[in-house]
């Protein structure tokens, strides 16, 4: 099944980048690979930065910046890949830019997100997201991306180690800490439900 | 295969991660967003596309702003040196005096003036003017011998001998 599936999907990449290396059809590769790769990105994205209208602004950077710069692509890792390590240096970027903008505690913010959760007597869909999302919140940037990339998106090792261009084993431990870190987390949070 | 051991080692490690694993973790999104998406960053792509087609254009500005001063600094150099020259005739005009101006100085003046420039002056003033019509030289180019030989002797009568022994 899944064999079946990674091989629809590198046709489909094959296609797009033909589509993308012709002046002519370049705007009909553009649309063939946001219909293909947009809503993994949006995720993929979302778990980084959190909100929708956060995870839209940095998504649609994200498109655009691949469009501007899809002729510098030399095929030297999958186009998945390439535009998975686009998006999350976007979403860093962006990141950063907010850290820098808020003043607040987030100390402070972590122990009034805590109190909310006490208030609230069971856990929804988007409850759990929101909790997630808290939790991912005080990873360092590399251990924040490997955890969303591995717990969320189910990437191999290999693949990330192309977007991020570190070793495998490196990734295996920072995986690990990350882990441990949000489950931690969690527990903590347990206690005030 | 791979990610029933994946989600094995899971349990193993993160029981609560694993646990919300199994659940709906992704929030619901607005109807057609995807398809709304892909028409706004084709929209912002056109936008900038047009704008850096504006900046190409505001790039070449320089040498049409350089230009631009150039010729404002030509133009007003122009008027400048017009008007410097124009006020110089002006000034040349209102100082010009009228020979009744230049009179009346003068004669205020009198004392302060050397004699001798202005007797040289006044000759030259004297022999450009014409006092008397120059056909009207001899005042008595009309008169007769005779009625003036007449006139002398009635004068000559009307004096008694002592004043004209005097005169003679």
């Amino acid at each position: 099944m899944d064999g079946s599936k990674n091989r629809q999907d590198a046709a489909a990449e094959q296609r797009i980048i033909q589509l993308l290396q012709e002046e002519r059809d370049l705007e009909r590769g553009f649309k063939l690979l946001m219909e293909q790769y947009s809503e993994r990105l949006y995720w993929h994205i979302r778990s980084l930065v959190g909100s929708h209208e956060n995870a839209d602004d940095v998504l649609q950077n994200t498109l655009i910046k691949v469009f501007k710069s899809i002729s510098g692509f030399k095929q030297q890792s999958k186009l998945y890949t390439w535009l998975y390590r686009i998006a999350t240096n976007e979403a860093l970027t962006f990141l950063k830019k907010e850290q820098r903008r808020q003043t607040e505690d987030l100390e402070g913010e972590g122990k009034n997100h805590l109190y909310s959760l006490r208030a609230e007597a069971s856990l929804d869909g988007q409850r759990i997201w929101d909790l997630l999302q808290q939790a991912v919140s005080t990873l360092p940037d590399k251990q924040k991306t490997v955890f969303v990339l591995r717990y969320f998106e189910e990437m191999s090792y290999r693949d990330i180690s192309e977007i991020l261009g570190t070793s495998e084993g490196g990734l295996k431990a920072s995986f690990h800490h990350a882990l441990k870190k949000v489950e931690s987390y969690l527990s903590q949070v347990e206690m005030y439900i | 295969m791979k990610k029933k051991a994946w989600h094995k080692e899971l349990k193993e490690q993160a029981p609560r991660l694993a646990k919300l694993k199994e659940k709906k973790l992704r929030p619901d999104l607005p109807d057609g967003y995807f398809s709304d998406l892909e028409k706004r960053v084709l929209r912002r792509l056109n936008e900038e596309q047009s704008m850096s087609l504006n900046s190409n254009q505001q790039r070449r500005l320089p040498l049409y702003s350089v230009l631009q001063w150039v010729a404002a600094v030509v133009l007003l150099a122009a008027i400048a040196t017009w008007i410097y020259t124009h006020r110089k005739v002006e000034n040349l005009q209102e100082a010009s005096l009228t020979s009744e101006e230049v009179e009346s100085y003068i004669l205020e003046h009198l004392d302060e003036f050397d004699e001798g420039i202005l007797v040289e002056q006044a000759d030259k003033l004297s022999s450009d003017w014409t006092v008397l019509p120059s056909e009207s030289t001899d005042p008595f180019e009309n008169v007769s011998d005779e009625e003036l030989n007449g006139y002398l002797d009635s004068l000559l009568d009307d004096i008694d001998e002592t004043t004209l022994e005097n005169l003679l």
